[in-house]
Formats: C-alpha cells, structure tokens, sequence
C-alpha cells in the first residue's frame, strides 16, 4: 500500500504540468465534438491524433487519446437523443429512450441524465482499473478461445431473445448478422471468401461505415420518408416546435434540468450499468455496444414498470450510457498489465506508447509505475473536465433541437459518408454505408430490430475465430466447450435464458395476460 | 488542346527533373492502421528521415485484407518515387497460404530495410520441457496433447508444421490473429506453445521471465538470446524471414532510390533512434535494397510448404 501511494505521488508530480492537463483538456473536448457529429467517431479521433502524440510527453499523448475515448462516448449521445440519430455506435441505446423525451421537449433533462450516468460509470471503472488491475488482468487471461466462444453466444442469446419484437425476429435478425460477418476474409487463415473476387469485398466490412449506413443514414432516410407521408414541409419544420414552445412558456426550468430525486432514481441503474459495464470491459473483444445494451435490458427488467421504457424513461438512458463508459477503465488493463490490447481504441493506444519508447507488459507496472500511476490519476481527471464541458455543451446543444430538420439532415449526411471515407481511407466504403442504409431501411419497414444485427456482425467473425481455435486445438473435438468450466457455464446460460422465454411465453398464453 | 498538356506535362516534368530529390512531400503508405506495430515503428524511423530530407514525409494508413488494399493503392500511385510503401517482407507470400498466388515481388524495387524481425518460439515456465530437444522428447511421448498457436505469422507456422511433420510429431495447430492474442493465450494456460516475434508481447513476457524461448523459427539469430538455434541450424530447410523495409514502384528513378536507402541508412545510425526500440528488445539495423530482395526470396521458399504440407 505504501509503494503505490509513493508510486502515486511521484505520478503527482508528473502530472502537474500544464501539458498534461491541457492535452487531456484537449483530448475530452475534441473527442466530444467527435463523438457529437454522426460520422466521426472516437476510432476517427484516435487514427487522426496518433501522430500527434509524437510530439508530447508520453502521459500528455496518452491522456489525450484516453481523453478522446471518453469525451466522444458522451458524445455520441447527443445527436443520439436529440435527433435519433447515434454519433457513435454504443448510442443507439441511448437514443430508445433519449429521444422520446426530447420530443417531449425535455432534452436538457436527457442529456443531463446522459452526462452524469457516463461521468459516474467512467470514474468508477478507472477506480477498478487504478487499484483491481492485476486481479482483473488474471481473470482477462483465463477466457481463452472456448470460453470467449461460449461468452459470445451467451451475449448474442441474451440480446436476440430480449428483443422487444420477439425472439424469434430477434434470432432472424441475429443470423443475419451472423451472415453477413462472413464476408470478407476468413478469420482463420486470411482467404477472400464470399467475395466474387473482388479485393474490395476480401477487405471485409469496417464496423463504422456499417453502424453509419445502418442507423445514421437509413434513420434519416426513414424521417424523411415518414414525414413526407404525414405532409410535413420539411424545410419549414422546426422539431417538435410546439412542444418547445409549450415548454418555454410553462415549466421550462423543470423539463430541462434534473431533479434530486430524479437522480436519487437513476442511481440503480447507473450501479448495475457500471457493473456489468466493467466485467464486459475485463474481457477483450466483447465491447461498448453490448454492455450499454445488456445494461439497459438489466434494468429494464428490474423495473416495476418496464412498459415506461422505449418512452422516455431517465434510468434507460442512465443504464445505457453508465454500461458504456463503465467498459473504458477495465478495457485498458489488459493492456497496461500484459501488453495485450483488448478493443481497437487499446491497440491504437499502444501504438502510442510504442512511439514513446515504451512497451506495455508484464514488467511494465515495476518499472513505469509513477508514469502508469500519473495515467490513471489523468484519467480520472478527464472525467471531471468532460462534466465541465459536458454541462456547457448541454446548455448550448440543446437548442439544436429546434434548427430546421432539413439543414441537420444534409449536414449529417454529409458528415457520415466523410466519416466511413476516412476510417480507412477507401472509397468502397462509401458503397458499403450506402447498402447498408439499404438493409437498415428493410429492417425498419420489416420491423426487424436492428441491435441484434449489428452485434452478431460486431461478434460474428471472433466467435468464428474463437470455435475454429478452439477445434483446431483439440483435434476438432467440440464437447471441449461443455467440460471447460468457464465455456460449460455460460453454454449452460445461454440454454437456461432460451428456456425460460419460452416457458414464460407458454404460461403468458395459458393465463392469457400480457 | 491536347498539345498544350503536353508541353505543359514536359515542361513540369523537365522542371522536377531539375531538381535533387526531394522537391516535394513524400507519401509513405502504410497497408495497416494507424498505431499498428509496423505502423508506430515506421512513423519513428519516418520522423528521423523528415529531418534528414529536409521535406516532409506524410503517412498514409490504407488497412485492409493482410496489407493487399494498401498494397493496391500504391501500385495506383505514380512511379515517380515520392510514393513509398512499408511493408513485411513475409507478406508477400501469404496469398499463397490463403489458396492464392503470392504477390508479383517485380512490382517492387527494394529500397532498404529497418529492422529484421525473427519469429520465436516461446513455452510457459511450468513446462517440464525447457529446450527444443526436451519439447520434441515430450511432444514424442504425449501425441495429441501439445497445443500450439502462432502469433499471426502463417509463413512460421508453416515452418513449424513442417519441423512436426519430419518429426512426425502430432502437436495440435491454430492461428492466433496477432502477437497479443497469443500471449494472451498462452498466459492463461490455453496453449502450450506460441510463436512470436521480438518485440512482440510474448518476447515482452518471456524478457520478464513469464514464457521460455526455445528456438528461432526464422533465418536469423538474435544476440539476446545467443543460445537459441535457427531452423537451418537445427537441419531443417524452411525457415520465415521478416524484414520490415520501404519498397518504390520497380521504374521509380534510381535517385530516388539512392537518396531515400542512403537517408534511411543515415537515421538509423542515431542512438536516440535506436534508444526509441530498447525497452521491447527490438535492435533497428540498416539493410540495403538486395538484402531486403534476398528476404523476400527466403519467404517465398516458404511458401512452397503449402502445397508440401496442404491446409
């Protein structure tokens, strides 16, 4: 105990100087603008600002990057609620119950809920990163190949069986996804497969172009089309301008800020968001868009009322965005602790410690401690400057919603198809958002839910990896996945869940209720 | 009309000729994405060489299919030599382990190389085998029950199916798509062996004493580790060879060439260069244009285990 209170002293000292504070300042501001334009997201801002790291002290260029990450998840949530429109993929959670109350007109209250939920969950996964880090890291390492697989189905049971149009149009849209991660390489040895020879198509699909063209583009597409059938002249629409208008004039103060007890009811779900937020981020791979969602049907479900959900109810968009950010902390460990990057942000990250001549690894923590110490004190840091910013932000953003809807539309479009070029600098990309706000435009008239379908294809190409690894390790036999215990349980799981949806559904029929 | 761009075009290209290269910005592509290993390591070397040059070097990351897009995006660009790419010289050959035809190697002028990378092999500690001669005993003696992964090099572990092959050894298989995930694997019991490079996060464990180094699966030595054997010296006849080296288009101007290799050669003498790559073991070194040719050469030997061996 005394060496790592020495240890953070000396990372004190480290960290007194303006360069540090300003780069994470920096950071969080940038990475929320980021996070706030549909299109550019916090992958974009890392890519974009690696470089640049170059050229700072290593906690400066770290804390920047991390900054990023943290200032964009926030973000995201903005258009997310306030147009529907996610800025960043883990948003879409965000917005189910964000957006309706925007168009009650109380956005303020939502985005408020939304910064302190993600503020909370952020701080408290960088305490489980600053002093549950090796524990963490050992429990990281034990989910080899067959129990990533099995934890990867479990997630994908969970989320297809609890879609709210059914299981089994959540099962479909889950197979979907499944089906379309095929394409591209082979996971295992590299071949194009399911490309028609084209090198484009054996790039395979990134996920940001994807989420753009699924939820960002096809989400305006759909407004639009909506509108025009309800004989709305769009260019003289202001959204929801009655509602604002009413508000202005009655309880405007009250609809846009955040009651004690408000929050006094939103602190569950920011508990059970940070939590499972935290063991989802221990475990590389799995990522932000799972956690924000399982979250958020954990408190959907523990609720007295859960028919409120979907309609503006504050502890969906605080579970939503505690389980996202609560993933952030414990994703870096087994990075810092072992060198093994867990998500993309982590692995870009490293490449900024590379630069700086440092290697993250098991010797890491003896001999950069005050570094590592000053990092995560920075980090912690960064979450009262993206509160500050946060706060300044809402009070400005919020007015966005009454800007006539066709402007924002153009802009966004705009902005997605530049942020699907860019990620890897590749015209075909644009195709794939293109086809994808195709796909999504079906998913929409189909009634077809579209979370299900963008996590398979997020998981889709790992829990193939991981099965294939898992087979070729032990000569291809599969009752491996049964008796390792880890992969056993949550096979077990994942038949228990599917089990007990349809006995419910047997009993719900039998006594006829709802 | 015509005409005029023509004059124009000689006029420009007189101009540029002119002129000592170079006159303008270079472009090095980068076929991986920002912050990748090969990616920080270049922009390292690439900061040194703006210095050197005098004219800025902009770095262009184009991801995708084991390097192919970017690969593809630059042999798009003009053979003029102030488009640049980094690439592994293993990854030449890898279509040819995806069922494909390895890449045309005559595309490429070989410019000069920045680091030799040598691919590992690596045991837990709690093994009962701590050489390559006790593994074969052991793997000898417990057919099926040894679990090996490589770390995202398929060339070596090809070569390493090839060493069990001879040995007749029954050692199961996989790939691991990254040096990371195989440390992973291995740290946490999943796997008995991995292969990796130096500097990769596995040579990171096994430099803080958490994984054994048992031998060299590529061509060269490591003088960090001065008792592991290559497979050459071992009497197998295949063995990986890496080296990470910038590339122009084959008719790019041979001033270009000579200016960017004698640059390159330059730089990588600084110690504060070298001191950037102490902390993960990896020693930069310059390597001229034919060195980086015969690398690619030993690859693509390789690469002849695919029909040898199969799937």
């Amino acid at each position: 105990m005394t060496a790592l209170l020495d240890n953070a002293m000396i990372g004190m000292g480290l960290l007194l100087q303006w360069e540090v504070l300003f780069s994470a300042a920096g950071g969080v501001f940038v990475g929320l603008m980021m996070g706030a334009i549909p299109g550019l997201s916090d992958i974009i801002a890392i890519c974009l600002l690696v470089p640049f790291t170059f050229y700072l002290n290593p906690i400066a260029g770290i804390a920047m990057l991390m900054g990023l990450s943290k200032g964009a998840n926030f973000g995201g949530s903005i258009p997310a609620i306030l147009f529907n429109i996610p800025g960043t993929p883990q948003a879409v959670i965000t917005a189910f119950d964000g957006y309706p109350l925007a168009k009650q007109g109380k956005a303020g209250k939502a985005l408020k809920v939304a910064l302190f939920s993600s503020c909370i969950a952020d701080s408290v996964s960088d305490c489980v990163l600053f002093f549950f880090a090796a524990p963490v890291a050992m429990a990281a390492i034990m989910i080899g190949p067959a129990e990533h697989a099995a934890v990867v189905i479990f997630a994908l049971t969970l989320i297809s069986i609890t879609a709210e149009t059914g299981p089994l149009v959540g099962l479909l849209s889950m197979v979907l996804g499944l089906l379309l991660s095929c394409i591209g390489a082979d996971p295992l040895s590299g071949a194009p497969r399911l490309t028609f020879g084209s090198d484009e198509l054996a790039g395979g699909m990134d996920i940001v172009p994807l989420a753009l063209g699924f939820f960002v583009i096809s989400e305006i597409i759909w407004q639009v089309c909506l509108e025009k059938k309800e004989g709305i002249n769009l260019a003289a629409l202001r959204i929801d301008e009655l509602e604002e208008k009413k508000a202005l004039e009655e309880n405007y103060e009250e609809d846009h800020s955040l009651s004690f007890s408000e929050f006094k009811k939103c602190v569950p779900a920011i508990g059970r968001g940070t939590m499972i937020g935290s063991a989802i981020g221990a475990l590389p791979g799995i990522g932000t868009t799972v956690a924000s969602y399982l979250s958020y049907m954990a408190t959907k479900r523990a609720s007295k009322n859960p028919e409120r959900f979907g309609k503006g109810a504050i502890e969906g968009i605080a579970a939503a965005e505690a389980g996202n950010n609560a993933v952030n902390g414990p994703n870096l460990i087994p990075l810092i602790t072992l060198g093994i990057p867990g998500n993309l942000a982590a692995a870009l990250i490293l490449g900024a410690f590379t630069m700086q001549g440092l290697t993250p690894g098991p010797m890491f923590m003896e001999q950069q401690a005050p570094l590592l110490y000053a990092l995560f004190i920075v980090l912690f840091i960064s979450n009262f400057f993206a509160l500050g910013f946060g706060i300044v932000c809402i009070r400005y953003m919020r007015k966005m919603v009454s800007l006539p809807k066709n402007y924002i539309y153009a802009a966004v479009v705009i902005f997605a198809l530049i942020g699907s070029y860019i990620v890897r600098n590749n015209t075909f990309d644009l195709y794939y958002t293109l086809g994808f706000s195709v796909i999504g435009l079906l998913c929409r008239k189909g009634g077809i839910p579209m979370i299900p379908l963008l996590i398979s294809y997020i998981l889709g190409s790992s829990l193939e990896l991981k099965i294939r690894q898992t087979m070729d390790l032990n000569a291809g036999d599969l009752t491996v996945f049964l008796t390792e215990p880890i992969s056993g349980a949550f096979l077990a799981a994942s038949v228990l869940v599917i089990v007990y949806t349809v006995y419910r559904k047997i009993r719900m029929q039998k006594t006829g209720s709802v | 009309m015509k005409k005029l761009f023509l004059v124009l075009f000689l006029v420009l290209g007189i101009s540029i000729n002119c002129n000592a290269y170079p006159d303008r910005p270079v472009k090095v592509i980068v076929p991986y994405n920002a912050g990748g290993s090969l990616d920080s390591m270049t922009r390292i070397i690439v900061e040194y060489m703006k210095q050197e040059l005098g004219k800025p070097i902009i770095i262009s990351n184009h991801p995708g299919a084991s390097g192919t897009i970017g690969v593809n995006a630059f042999l798009k660009t003009k053979a003029d030599g102030y488009t640049v790419l980094v690439f592994p010289t293993s990854s030449f050959v890898t279509p040819v382990f995806q069922g494909g035809k390895a890449i045309d190697v005559n595309q490429f002028k070989p410019i000069g190389a920045f680091i030799k990378s040598e691919r590992i092999l690596f045991a837990r500690t709690d093994a009962s085998y701590k050489t390559f001669d006790e593994l074969l005993a052991y793997a000898r003696k417990n057919p099926g029950k040894l679990k090996f992964g490589s770390g995202g090099s398929t060339d070596t572990a090809y070569v390493f199916k090839y060493i069990l092959k001879k040995e007749n050894l029954d050692v199961n298989v996989t790939l691991f798509n990254g040096g990371a995930p195989a440390a992973a694997a291995i740290m946490g019991g999943h796997v008995d062996l991995i292969e990796g490079g130096n500097g990769s996060p596995g040579d990171v464990a096994a430099m803080a004493g958490k994984l054994i180094p048992l031998a060299i699966l590529s061509s060269g030595k490591l003088t960090k580790y001065p008792d592991l054997k290559t497979p050459y010296e071992m009497g197998y006849e295949y063995a990986s060879s890496v080296m990470f080296g910038f590339f122009m288009h084959s008719d790019a101007p041979d001033e270009a060439q000579k200016v960017f290799s004698a640059t390159l050669q330059t730089v990588l003498q600084k110690e504060e260069l070298k001191a950037k790559f102490a902390s993960r073991g990896v020693e930069p070194k310059f390597y001229n244009g034919e060195e980086l040719a015969k690398s690619i050469d030993l690859g693509m030997k390789v690469g002849k285990l695919y029909e040898i061996l199969g799937q």
